[in-house]
């Protein structure tokens, strides 16, 4: 193993574990453990929800997709900025106004009930657990490619690590973890453009020349086509990832760790920024990668492309730079599974051993207790399932799993916020269908048998989450509309929330 | 954000209220408009250049390549630009809400 790239992992986890050490002492009550007190500012959670957002996969793998394909790997990452207008003009309010700690509290403020709460309860367990399991499989292979830790080892430390954040600072811990990620991701990104640039003399032709002539696109790099071919499979991926952010529970559990709305909208705000600097700062690394390593060397070492950004590091700055970008990587790793076990373990033990399960009689101590084992027992399941599905499509299971939360939690949340006429069996029946569609469509898909040659499932399911949870409503009877009213008003005001 | 505190009545009072119900019209016919002209350019461009690439480019010439770059680009400068207006017109929003809840109270 490399000295100095062991010692740069060394910091990262030392530091994060000083971060668990100073939350523990504020993570005594379930307010403070589930959202941090509502203590952050607008500013510190949109770093945390950029935190939570950019995975490895963007790092790496756009820059990688840039790198190999052009101008339809710097679209593709467009998808995940433009959710954010998805995000802010139709969720994040009515999320932050109608919850307290998860999204089984905002739908409940419509449709009271344990089914309800069950069935969104599920719904944001499974999302996360699988989409845990892209993040955690490519955390195994990175670590594994760059410490020379068996993958085996590099999952359990991961899964570990992002445990012990959870039962130990809750939110606090989590949120933090995030948020200096997102500085370490950003001024590392921004080192690495600075030094590209410096190289070229600040002469973008130059790099622009030497690209064209090192890609085997030639000019054609710069051209749309080099990636999406099918007009189907790129609307179906398109229309995923617009939609999908808006499902995420991980990301929307963030709703509540702010004090009030304004707080909410200026989270969402800042992570689009800082989520749109970053791809920008990509595209420029792209071309940096296929210009500066080549195209031969690039493919030679990791034809996934995952490690363009890494390769370039290397041709700028030498072993230290590599280890610091390498650091970097492993910080995005931690910050996002932390985020997606925190989802799943606060999902659990308040909707289900809380509320379901205690009808909302447990103190706060077995309540938080409770939390802890939860929290180790997911981190435990995502680390079993990593283990057993080390050969699986990182990418597709990333791009599959916003399908999945854009035909079911999205469709499940639109429809309880802005649709009078929506009732509990059109939300019950949204989300199974959702489910259903996004199973069927994997299961006959490429990924699959092979019946049918459709890779990305959004363009079916979507459209089936959302008819379905109308057809439902529109087949069965009205519920109070007076609910509806009164529900307008504490989305709009927060008056009768928190 | 508005008071939590705020009663019961109060709400119910709200609902009573013809203005509240006009300012959420608005601030739903904007964000539901918005999103649905803001998906259109994101989804129907790329589509619209896939299926028509040979003749855009055919037309468009050497500003083919401008064309498709400035689109690129003008997703990030939108996405921005909408974040920046909704933010303002959400606060005026609350600012009239609050408003309309403080007339309420005095009389």
């Amino acid at each position: 193993m490399n000295l100095t790239y062991f010692i740069f992992f060394l910091v990262i986890v030392v530091g994060t574990l000083i971060i668990t050490h100073w939350a523990a002492g504020r993570s005594n009550t379930t307010h403070q453990f589930y959202v941090a007190s509502g203590s952050l500012t607008g500013f510190q959670n949109g770093m945390a929800i950029a935190g939570d957002y950019i995975s490895s996969a963007s790092f790496l793998g756009i820059a990688g997709l840039i790198a190999f394909h052009g101008y339809d790997g710097f679209i593709y990452a467009t998808g995940f900025l433009v959710s954010y207008v998805i995000l802010l003009f139709l969720i994040a309010e009515p999320v932050r106004n109608l919850g307290t700690y998860t999204l089984g509290d905002v739908v409940a403020q419509r449709f009271p009930g344990d089914e309800m709460r069950l069935a969104v309860a599920i719904s944001a367990i499974l999302i996360s657990l699988l989409y845990m399991i892209p993040q955690l499989v490519a955390s195994g292979l990175l670590i594994h490619i760059l410490l020379g830790v068996d993958y085996t080892v590099a999952v359990w430390i991961i899964g570990i690590l992002m445990t012990l954040y959870v039962v130990f600072g809750g939110m606090f811990a989590t949120s933090w973890v995030q948020i200096i990620k997102t500085v370490l991701l950003m001024s590392g990104t921004i080192l690495l453009l600075l030094i590209l640039f410096s190289r070229v003399n600040w002469d973008i032709g130059l790099l622009l020349g030497q690209t064209v002539e090192q890609s085997p696109l030639g000019q054609q790099f710069f051209f749309p086509g080099n990636l999406f071919d099918s007009p189907l499979e790129s609307m179906s991926l398109m229309l995923a990832l617009v939609l999908g952010t808006a499902g995420l529970p991980h990301i929307l559990i963030r709703m509540f760790t702010v004090n009030n709305v304004r707080g909410a909208r200026l989270s969402v705000l800042t992570a689009s920024w800082i989520i749109g600097v970053f791809y920008l700062m990509t595209l420029i690394l792209g071309i940096g990668a296929i210009g500066f390593v080549g195209w031969d060397r690039l493919i030679a070492i990791d034809p996934s492309g995952n490690m363009s950004s890494l390769l370039l590091a290397e041709v700028l700055g030498g072993d230290f730079l590599v280890a610091f970008v390498t650091a970097v990587a492993f910080a995005t790793i931690i910050a996002v599974v932390t985020g997606l076990v925190f989802a799943a373990t606060s999902t659990f033990s308040h909707d289900i051993y809380f509320h379901i399960f205690k009808k909302g009689k447990a103190g706060e101590g077995k309540q938080l207790r409770v939390a802890r084992i939860a929290a180790i027992a997911m981190g435990g399941l995502s680390i079993l399932l990593s283990l057993g599905m080390k050969d699986s499509n990182v990418a597709f299971l990333v791009s599959f799993m916003f399908a999945t939360a854009a035909s079911t939690i999205m469709p499940l949340l639109i429809l309880t916020f802005y649709w009078k006429r929506f009732n509990k069996v059109g939300a019950i029946t949204g989300l199974a269908t959702g489910f259903i569609a996004v199973l069927l469509l994997f299961l006959l898909g490429p990924e699959g048998y092979d019946v049918i040659s459709l890779y990305n499932p959004g363009i079916i399911s979507i459209p089936l989450g959302f008819f379905s949870a109308i057809i439902g409503a529109m087949c069965t009877k009205k519920d109070q509309s007076k609910q509806f009213e009164d529900l307008q008003v504490q989305i709009h005001t927060g008056i009768g929330g928190r | 954000m508005l008071e939590a505190k705020d009663s019961i009545s109060k709400e119910v009072s709200l609902l009573e209220e013809k203005a509240f119900h006009q300012i959420i019209q608005e601030k739903h016919r904007f964000i539901i408009w918005t999103t649905i002209g803001f998906l259109i350019i994101y989804l129907l461009l790329p589509l619209f250049i896939t299926y028509f690439q040979y003749e855009l480019s055919l037309i468009l010439g050497n500003f083919y390549l401008v064309f498709v770059w400035v689109y690129a680009f003008s997703l990030f400068l939108i996405t921005w630009l909408l974040g920046w207006i909704y933010w303002k017109r959400a606060n005026k929003t609350d600012d009239s809400i609050k408003n309309l809840i403080n007339r309420k109270k005095e009389s």
